[in-house]
């Protein structure tokens, strides 16, 4: 058996097809790292002009208000002086910490900031979340920009109680850590997957063209696939190689951040006028469970391609049911049908791993149940079936892997 | 060892193998002479496994057979079949295909420098498989096989394409292997080289193997049983029949003509040798019928539809 | 040539990569529809809603966001408080169900914004708008709208309408579609170089035999597509083939929703063709269906990425490919704003075709025809 590791093993890496997946993802790392990692641009940002414009405009309205005769006055402008009355204060701290550099107290008093405009905001006419939000006509605006203010207000806070160092790159987001934070967050969890499913797409079939010399090889079927699967295991954790060397350089730039730093899980079942909406992990377990959802799903879409080749013989089947696997969650996914439909029920719905384990899944969906444990039991449930399967089919006297 | 017991293999209503017992006992080398398509290839996927028979069974050492995928497994540890030339890997060179076979049954590595240089394959092996000539690749490929060491080798067409010389050296990589105490099963249609180093030979007929110590008595035997003259006259023929009424003539469809002697008594050879010399007819030789005009008094025959006992035509 | 095409069809027609294709085609219409349905496309009333929201968050980037609207606010300030409103119209209308004057107030909006455009201090909020451009081709439809006395609005799970998106969406998947499709071409005959070496045909015949094969399959992929949405026909109904939609051919036009179509149908058809040539050439060179794949991934999104590659190169073929895009007018757009139309695109499409023939015919020979 450990020849046939050896013959497979050799074969995968020398595939020009592999090769050239495992380049063009460190070229893609390289690009991202250099060229647009740079340009990153948060909508959550220590703007100081901004605070300031806010502040001084308001403050200027709030002086001008004083000692006036509020009697006969639209009741819009009381409120508005009340609100503000309330918020300057705080803006006013953030300003004098960033000037003093206390990076502490403005994060203490940042989170505030944002737990009290998130509570004026929301669902409230009169005012207004950052335009940003609004960008490309986006009809869940206020939605996103409800999640993102919460969420602010519980990183803050838990920065104001840091025992590391705070730096601007921390609040931003920007250290290497972080940005890897984000990034499994949106999209690099599919990037992965479909190069998973690319590695191992010919796997079985490359063996088509040479049956007379793979034929009497003295190993058994079932074990070829093991063997199989095991080298495109190896394979897919080798895709991280270009990416640990990516989060290096950046980690060279911005800082390379610590695991101690905070990964607001969203939760649906606080009440946000009081405890806001989320709870704490700290980054380090953010990333601990990413990885093992991200290796549970490699290790299904690798099983899941196996039995695909040995049942249909074709490398567009292949891609196709992968395909189908990884975006298969778009079918059905639209804001708010959670609430309806069993979603949490389909191991789809668990492709964007960054996303589950934060939660924002279950906000998107508007379903409590999308959940790491749940997700890796289906996942782990579906590798486990479509092994055995796979298997079971090797193990049959008719079965040739070769024919 | 190797026992092949009551195989049939049918597609539809042919019937390729039909009912065929034997056994094969270790040191032996096996040839099968057939034409095309009458089940040279077939019995031997079927004692890889690559074909199930219709009916019967293959045992191997140890009562082992193909019962089940574990069972498979452990005959192909022992068991090999001579790979195609057209499935090597082009971007690989010779040596690594045969590092590849050696690590796969766990053989001595030294067994690769043996066999490339026992091939003359050194100049070569090293170079990428798809540089290479039908020649050097078919010798690749046995040289695979050599290196894998099983206990049974087959081989199919193993000499196509290869020169004279070759051959040769093939031959006597195959007589060593033998005297290892291998059994080799060859499926050849270079008939002399077979005759000179199988032991036993065996034609296809109607699904059944035949051998050839049957078609002819003593065939393997080496007597001057037989005196073979390229294309007689007629006449000469007829003068001979009338001189030697003991003697049985036999034309055979390629021009030869065969004259079978009741013994190797001398006074006969030489008497008879005078007749012909007499008569100016110089291509003659002395020795048992070959190969090949077995194989054409065989499969003549029946390609022409004649009656089935009746394999022999005789001139009277 | 004939004999050609005689061998390669009975070659291909047992082939059945052409059928995966072929259901592939039918799965993505049917997908198509289920996308509809999940996403609420073209769902006003939702739309509308968030258009709310952008002209609030607009003028929260005022100044000071509550402040009492005391008249002295600059034009531009006062347009977009008009907007506000006019866009709650909007929603009302729809709510109750009268298009009518939901075309009115679209008219309305669309004019507000034009004046938008000249007014100081536009570029703050310009990226919360509709471009120019955009604002012209909806000016343009729902003054047509309006003209025509329309009461009505499209359903999109009818015919007419559902092709009319279904062909305002495939630009962008076509061309990978028919990279797949014929990322393995020749290659197969590689495998079997004895045979086809031999063969008394002339290569680039033998070649161009094998595109017309490809391209008969692909013909038949289109006219899957009308086929698999004539259950919408039966159960929802035909639908307005002149329906009226904004394309970009140098100015805002409006054309009708048959016309886009059978436009639409010309650009795959040609996208094919030259797509099928490329993969031929690259076959040749790289031997390997997945490199080829990933060339034609790489040239096709590199426009796509960085799009300031197109005002560099222009009269790259591959800046055309998502005609969608380019008839939508996206390029106009972009930061470099690049003055590119279908029209050009279809010149240099043809251009590249011409070119690529060229290729095929003086270099490659027979000799061409190897193993990996």
């Amino acid at each position: 058996m450990w020849s046939y590791f050896k013959f497979e093993f050799k074969q995968f890496f020398t595939n020009k097809k592999n090769v050239a997946i495992y380049f063009l993802l460190a070229f893609a790392t390289l690009f991202y790292v250099f060229k647009i990692a740079p340009t990153y641009n948060p909508i959550e940002s220590v703007d100081y002009d901004e605070i300031e414009a806010r502040y001084l405009t308001r403050q200027e309205f709030l002086d001008h208000m004083e000692g006036q005769d509020l009697h006969n006055v639209h009741p819009s402008v009381i409120y508005a002086i009340e609100i503000f009355k309330e918020i300057n204060p705080i803006d006013k701290g953030r300003l004098d910490a960033l000037d003093e550099g206390n990076f502490k107290k403005y994060a203490d008093l940042t989170s505030d900031w944002y737990f009290f405009t998130n509570s004026i905001t929301y669902r409230n006419e009169a005012f207004s979340y950052n335009s940003k939000y609004f960008i490309k006509n986006n009809k869940y605006a206020e939605d996103d920009a409800f999640y993102a203010y919460l969420e602010q207000a519980v990183r803050y806070d838990s920065y104001s109680k840091a025992d590391y160092e705070l730096s601007l790159e921390i609040f931003e987001q920007r250290t290497a850590l972080q940005t890897f934070e984000r990034l499994l967050k949106s999209v690099l969890p599919i990037i992965l997957i479909v190069c998973v499913l690319l590695l191992s797409i010919d796997i079985v079939k490359k063996d088509q063209r040479h049956p007379s010399i793979l034929k009497g090889f003295p190993i058994s079927d079932w074990k070829k696939l093991l063997v199989k699967m095991f080298v495109a295991l190896l394979g897919s954790v080798v895709l991280f190689v270009p990416l640990i060397v990516g989060i290096f350089i950046i980690g060279l730039q911005s800082g390379f951040g610590n695991f101690n730093l905070p990964s607001p899980v969203y939760a649906a079942h606080l009440d946000w006028r009081v405890d806001g909406k989320f709870e704490m992990m700290t980054l380090g377990t953010f990333l601990g469970q990413s990885f093992i959802l991200l290796f549970t799903w490699f290790i299904v879409m690798i099983n899941v391609v196996l039995l695909c080749s040995i049942i249909f013989r074709s490398e567009m089947v292949n891609f196709a049911v992968g395909l189908f696997l990884i975006f298969g969650e778009n079918f059905y996914s639209s804001r708010y049908v959670g609430y309806f439909w069993d979603v949490q029920n389909y191991p789809t719905s668990y492709i964007q791993v960054g996303q589950i384990i934060s939660k924002r899944r279950n906000f998107y969906y508007m379903n409590n149940q999308l959940d790491f444990t749940l997700g890796l039991q289906l996942l782990l449930g579906l590798a486990g079936v479509v092994i055995f399967l796979m298997i079971l089919i090797a193990l049959n006297r008719r079965f040739k892997l070769i024919k | 060892m190797l026992e092949v017991q009551n195989i049939t293999v049918q597609f539809g209503e042919n019937k390729v193998l039909n009912d065929i017992s034997m056994t094969f006992e270790q040191g032996e080398m096996i040839g099968l002479v057939a034409p095309n398509g009458t089940g040279k290839s077939t019995l031997m996927n079927v004692l890889m496994n690559y074909v199930k028979p219709t009916k019967g069974k293959v045992v191997f050492k140890e009562g082992l057979s193909y019962s089940n995928k574990s069972n498979e497994v452990k005959i192909h540890q022992f068991v090999s079949m001579m790979p195609d030339q057209s499935d090597l890997y082009n971007h690989l060179s010779g040596r690594e295909h045969l590092k590849m076979f050696a690590t796969m049954w766990q053989s001595d590595l030294k067994l690769i420098d043996e066999t490339i240089e026992a091939l003359n394959m050194g100049h070569y092996v090293n170079k990428k498989t798809g540089t290479y000539s039908l020649g050097m690749r078919q010798r690749l490929c046995f040289a695979m096989q050599i290196v894998t060491n099983t206990e049974i080798m087959m081989m199919d067409e193993v000499m196509n394409g290869l020169d004279p010389n070759n051959v040769e050296i093939i031959s006597k990589i195959l007589v060593k292997k033998k005297a290892e105490g291998k059994i080799i099963i060859i499926a050849s249609h270079l008939l002399d080289n077979l005759e000179k180093y199988a032991d036993r030979i065996f034609l296809f007929n109607k699904g059944k193997l035949v051998n050839t110590n049957q078609v002819i008595e003593g065939f393997s035997q080496a007597h001057i049983k037989t005196i073979r003259v390229k294309n007689m006259e007629d006449h000469t023929k007829k003068q001979l029949r009338e001189l030697f009424p003991n003697l049985e003539l036999q034309t055979l469809t390629n021009g030869m003509s065969l004259i079978h002697l009741p013994s190797s008594e001398a006074s006969l050879l030489s008497s008879f040798t005078s007749f012909l010399v007499e008569r100016n007819v110089v291509d003659f030789a002395f020795g048992k019928v070959t190969l090949n005009d077995l194989y054409s008094m065989y499969y003549h025959e029946d390609s022409i539809g004649d009656s089935q006992n009746n394999h022999f035509n005789y001139e009277d | 040539m004939l004999r050609a095409l005689k061998v390669g069809l009975v070659i291909e027609r047992a082939n059945r990569k052409n059928l995966v294709a072929l259901l592939a085609v039918v799965m993505i219409v049917f997908g198509f529809m289920f996308y509809i349905k999940a996403q609420a496309v073209g769902n006003q009333l939702v739309e509308k809603k968030g258009d709310f929201y952008s002209a609030q968050a607009i003028l929260s980037k005022f100044q000071i966001k509550d402040a009492s609207e005391t008249g002295d606010g600059s034009d531009l300030y006062k347009n977009l408080v008009k907007q506000k409103s006019t866009i709650a119209l909007q929603i009302a209308a729809l709510t109750m169900d009268k298009q009518s004057m939901y075309y009115e107030t679209s008219l309305k909006l669309a004019e507000l914004r034009q004046e938008a455009f000249e007014l100081e201090g536009y570029e703050n909020v310009a990226e919360l708008l509709p471009s120019k451009l955009q604002n012209s081709m909806d000016y343009l439809y729902f003054k047509r709208m309006v003209d025509e006395g329309k009461d009505t609005i499209s359903d999109l799970f009818q015919y007419m309408p559902f092709l009319l998106f279904f062909f305002l969406h495939v630009g962008a998947g076509w061309y990978i579609f028919i990279s797949f499709h014929t990322s393995s071409i020749l290659l197969d005959d590689f495998e079997h170089s004895s045979i086809i070496k031999g063969f008394p045909v002339r290569f680039d015949h033998y070649i161009l035999s094998k595109c017309i094969i490809t391209f008969l399959s692909i013909v038949i992929s289109i006219l899957l597509i009308f086929i698999c949405a004539i259950p919408l026909w039966i159960l929802n109904g035909l639908g307005n083939p002149l329906e009226p939609v904004g394309i970009y051919i140098g100015n805002a036009t409006l054309i009708s929703t048959i016309q886009y179509i059978a436009m639409s149908v010309g650009y795959m058809i040609l996208i094919s063709i030259f797509v099928t040539l490329l993969s031929i050439i690259l076959n040749v060179l790289l031997k390997n269906m997945y490199l080829t794949l990933f060339v034609h991934f790489i040239l096709f999104f590199l426009p796509m990425i960085f799009p300031s590659l197109i005002s560099l190169l222009p009269y790259n073929p591959f800046n055309f490919m998502n005609f969608n895009d380019i008839l939508l007018g996206v390029p106009v757009d972009l930061a470099k704003p690049v003055d590119i139309t279908m029209n050009l695109g279809l010149i240099i499409i043809c251009i590249s075709i011409i070119l690529m023939l060229f290729v095929i015919k003086t270099f490659f020979s027979t000799g061409k025809i190897n193993r990996a």
